[in-house]
C-alpha cells in the first residue's frame, strides 16, 4: 500500500524533491502585523487595515523554498487569534525549528510584551537549538516609531535571537527576515535532523487511510 | 485588540476545555456561530489534560475537590494523603504535609531525584486511546488534525490474571500461530472473527451468553472476547453492544498496522483537545484560559455573563459540569484510578500495551506507555489502572493489578484517586456535557460532543 512513490505521484515531475520541512511560528501580541508578514511572504499580498482587524481563517501556509540546489517545504504558522488572552496551545509550539518574534515599531507596549513571548517560548518549545528571530514590523510608520532601531538590535543580541526590521506593507525586509531564519536552521542540522518521525510512529493524514476519506476530504 | 471582553456578543460560551467541549467548540465554530471558550485553569484539557510530573502533583493539590474528593500519593513506601487544597509555592515541601505513613526522608530523595527529569513526564488522570476504526479517527482525519498529531500504534492487548499475562491474538495469523490456543479454539474464534465481521440479526440476551451458546465460547477464551475486545466493564452488555464493539475492533485491525488502537504522543486527550481548540480559533473563536466564570444572568437575548476579564452577551452556553452549576449532582458512578511510575520498562522499552485484569468477578483496565509515547524519560514506564467503584473498596484490587504486570519493577510512585462523575440535565439555553468514563478509548467522548451538538441542532431549541 505504500507503493506510490514521490516520482509517479508528483504532479510537476522535475521538481526537486523535498530535502525537510520547516515549522515556522509566528508569535507576538495582537495587531503587531503578524499575519501581513506571513501573507506578505507567501503569497505576495497586503490587505488594507480594515480587513484585518482579526485573523480569522489562517492555520498556516505553505511556501517552497530553494537554497543551494535543494527545495525546503516551510510551514509558516500563525496564531489564530489565540495570542489575545495568551491562549497558545502548547501543541502550537511543538517540533517548531524557527520562531519570529514580532513587534510594531510604533507601539513600545508590542516591544515590552517581548519578555512574555520569549518566556513562553522557553517553557513549550521542546527543541532548545530553536532558531530566534525578532523582527520589529510596521517601519513604514517611521513618524510614529516608538522603539529605535538600536533597542531593537540590542535586545536581540541579549536573546541571543537574529534581527530585522520590516514593512510588511512596503515589502521591504520581510523576504530577507525569512531568507536568513531559514539559513540559520539549515545551518543547524541538530534542529530538524533529529525532529524526523521517530521510528514506529503513525500519521494519519488522509494519505494512509485505506478508504472513507478521499471524496470529502479534498479541500479543491 | 483588548485584553478585556467588553460586553462582546458571542453565539455559544463553552465552559471547560476537555475533548468533548473541544470537538463542539470546532463544530459550532466551523458551522458559523461565534464561540467564546474559556477553561478555569491555566492549561487545556480539563478533564483529559497532560501534565509533567510537578504539574501532575501541582494537580493532586489543587484538583477539583467535589470531583475528585479521595487522593493517597505513595513515593517509595511513603503514604500521603491528600485530603484537602495545599499552596503551591514549594510543591515538594507541601506534598510532605500530608505524611502519614512510611520513611518520609527517603521519599524526599526519591521525589527529587524524579522531579530533575520533570519535563520528561507527560501525565494524564484520565488516559485514553484512539481506536483505528471509529468515529474519532474519523473527526481527526477529516479535521485535519492528523498535521499537529502524532500517534503509536498500541503493540499488544493482554488479558491478565493472578496467573500473568496473556496475549489477545490480534488477527487470524495470530490465531493460526498461536501456540496457547487448541485446534477447537482455534476453530471457534475463527468463525467468531468471520461471523462478526459481517452483520449479526439482532441477538437477544447478553452478549456473554451469545458467545457461549452460539460460538461455544467458554473459559478464558469466553473471558478474552468478552472483557478484552468487547471491554465490558460495569454493566452486562447485550448482544448487540458486544457484536458491535468486536466489530468495531476487527476493523479497526490493519487500517494503521496491525493492532486495533493508536495511542497520541505527548499525551491524547490533551493533544486532541487543543487540535480542536485551535482549529476551532481558526476559525474565529476566542479563548481564555486562567478564567472565573463569575455570574450568568437570563435575559431576553440569553445570557450576560461576567468574566474576570469582562462581560459577555451570549446566546446559548454550553458547560463542563464540573463547573459550578445549581443542578449539577455527582451521580453514583465512580471511577477510582491509579497512576503508577516504574523503574523498570517491564513489558518493554518501546512497547505500548493495553490490558485487561480480571480478579474474582472484578475487572481493572491498565494501560502501559513508555518513552516511545513520550510518556517518562527512557528507562522507566508508566502504568494506569482504573476500575469503577470508590478507592475505599478498590485500591488493593488496583495494586494487586499493576503488581502483577508489574513483578520485574518497582512502583516508585503512585497516585490513587476516585473520579465522581457529575451531570446536570439540560437547561434552557444550557446544556451540559458528560465527564470521562472507564472505556479505554475515546469513542464515549465522541458520542458524548454529539449528543450536545445535537441538543443544540434541533429546532425547538432557543438559538
Amino acid at each position: 500500500m505504500d507503493s506510490a512513490s514521490s516520482s509517479t505521484a508528483s504532479p510537476v515531475p522535475t521538481a526537486p524533491e523535498i530535502a525537510s520541512t520547516f515549522k515556522i511560528l509566528l508569535v507576538g501580541d495582537s495587531n503587531v502585523g503578524k499575519s501581513s508578514i506571513l501573507l506578505r511572504f507567501t503569497d505576495d499580498h497586503f490587505l488594507p487595515p480594515e480587513d484585518t482587524s482579526a485573523t480569522i481563517g489562517v492555520d498556516f501556509k505553505v511556501k517552497m523554498y530553494d537554497l543551494d540546489g535543494k527545495r525546503y517545504k516551510l510551514t509558516l504558522w500563525d496564531t489564530a487569534g489565540q495570542e489575545r488572552f495568551r491562549t497558545l496551545t502548547s501543541s502550537y509550539y511543538r517540533g517548531a525549528q524557527g520562531v519570529i518574534l514580532v513587534y510594531d515599531v510604533s507601539s513600545r507596549e508590542s516591544f515590552e510584551h517581548l519578555d512574555n513571548w520569549v518566556e513562553e517560548l522557553n517553557t513549550y518549545c521542546s527543541n532548545d537549538d530553536v532558531v530566534k528571530m525578532v523582527v520589529g514590523n510596521k517601519i513604514d510608520k517611521e513618524a510614529e516609531r516608538q522603539v529605535s532601531r538600536k533597542d531593537g538590535a540590542d535586545y536581540a543580541r541579549r536573546h541571543q535571537t537574529l534581527f530585522l526590521e520590516c514593512s510588511a506593507k512596503t515589502k521591504i525586509g520581510v523576504q530577507q527576515a525569512m531568507e536568513e531564519l531559514v539559513n540559520k536552521i539549515v545551518e543547524t542540522p541538530s534542529l530538524w535532523r533529529k525532529q524526523l518521525p521517530s521510528k514506529g510512529t503513525v500519521s494519519v493524514d488522509e494519505t494512509v487511510t485505506s478508504s472513507g476519506f478521499g471524496a470529502n476530504g479534498c479541500a479543491c | 485588540m483588548s485584553d478585556h471582553l467588553d460586553n462582546e456578543h458571542f453565539d455559544t460560551l463553552i465552559v471547560g476545555t476537555g475533548a468533548t467541549e473541544s470537538i463542539i467548540a470546532n463544530e459550532l465554530s466551523a458551522a458559523g456561530h461565534k464561540v467564546l471558550h474559556i477553561d478555569r485553569n491555566s492549561y487545556y484539557g480539563g478533564p483529559n489534560a497532560c501534565f509533567s510530573l510537578s504539574g501532575f502533583l501541582t494537580w493532586t493539590l489543587t484538583r477539583d475537590f467535589r470531583q475528585v474528593p479521595q487522593l493517597d500519593l505513595h513515593i517509595g513506601n511513603g503514604l500521603f494523603a491528600i485530603d484537602k487544597p495545599g499552596p503551591i509555592e514549594s510543591l515538594t515541601a507541601q506534598l510532605m504535609t500530608y505524611h502519614k505513613e512510611g520513611d518520609l526522608s527517603t521519599a524526599q530523595e526519591t521525589l527529587d531525584g524524579l522531579l530533575a527529569n520533570d519535563r520528561a513526564y507527560m501525565v494524564e488522570p484520565v488516559p485514553k486511546l484512539v481506536l483505528c476504526r471509529g468515529n474519532m479517527i474519523d473527526l481527526l482525519v477529516d479535521q485535519g488534525v492528523g498535521d499537529f498529531m502524532r500517534f503509536r500504534g498500541v503493540d499488544h492487548n493482554y488479558l491478565v490474571t493472578r496467573q500473568g499475562l496473556e496475549r489477545v491474538p490480534e488477527s487470524k495469523e495470530d490465531i493460526f500461530a498461536s501456540t496457547s490456543l487448541t485446534l477447537v479454539e482455534k476453530r471457534k474464534l475463527m468463525r467468531l472473527m468471520t461471523t462478526l465481521g459481517a452483520n449479526l440479526e439482532k441477538p437477544e440476551g447478553s452478549f456473554s451468553q451469545l458467545l457461549a451458546q452460539q460460538f461455544k465460547l467458554t473459559g478464558k477464551l469466553h473471558d478474552t472476547v468478552l472483557y478484552a475486545v468487547a471491554r465490558q466493564t460495569g454493566y452486562e452488555l447485550s448482544a448487540q453492544e458486544g457484536c458491535d464493539r468486536v466489530y468495531k475492533y476487527v476493523n479497526s485491525i490493519g487500517r494503521y498496522g496491525r493492532m486495533a488502537y493508536l495511542c497520541a504522543q505527548y499525551g491524547g486527550g490533551s493533544e486532541i483537545a487543543q487540535s480542536f481548540c485551535r482549529l476551532c480559533a481558526v476559525t474565529g473563536g476566542t479563548y481564555i484560559l486562567d478564567e472565573k466564570l463569575e455570574c450568568i444572568e437570563p435575559n431576553e437575548d440569553g445570557f450576560k455573563v461576567s468574566l474576570r476579564r469582562g462581560t459577555a452577551q451570549v446566546s446559548r452556553i454550553v458547560m463542563d459540569p464540573g463547573y459550578y452549576s445549581p443542578n449539577s449532582a455527582a451521580l453514583d458512578s465512580v471511577v477510582s484510578r491509579a497512576v503508577c511510575i516504574l523503574d523498570n520498562p517491564v513489558l518493554g522499552t518501546d512497547t505500548t500495551c493495553v490490558l485487561t485484569f480480571l480478579d474474582e468477578g472484578s475487572v481493572v483496565s491498565l494501560l502501559y506507555v513508555t518513552s516511545a509515547t513520550m510518556a517518562v524519560p527512557e528507562g522507566q514506564a508508566l502504568m494506569y489502572a482504573w476500575t469503577e467503584g470508590t478507592i475505599a473498596s478498590t485500591k488493593p484490587l488496583l495494586q494487586r493489578a499493576v503488581g502483577v504486570v508489574a513483578q520485574q519493577a518497582n512502583v516508585v510512585l503512585s497516585v490513587f484517586f476516585e473520579v465522581r462523575e457529575l451531570t446536570a440535565p439540560a437547561t434552557d439555553g444550557i446544556f451540559y456535557t458528560s465527564q470521562p468514563d472507564t472505556s479505554v478509548d475515546f469513542e464515549s467522548t465522541y458520542d458524548a460532543a454529539q449528543q450536545v451538538l445535537s441538543m443544540i441542532n434541533k429546532p425547538d431549541t432557543r438559538i
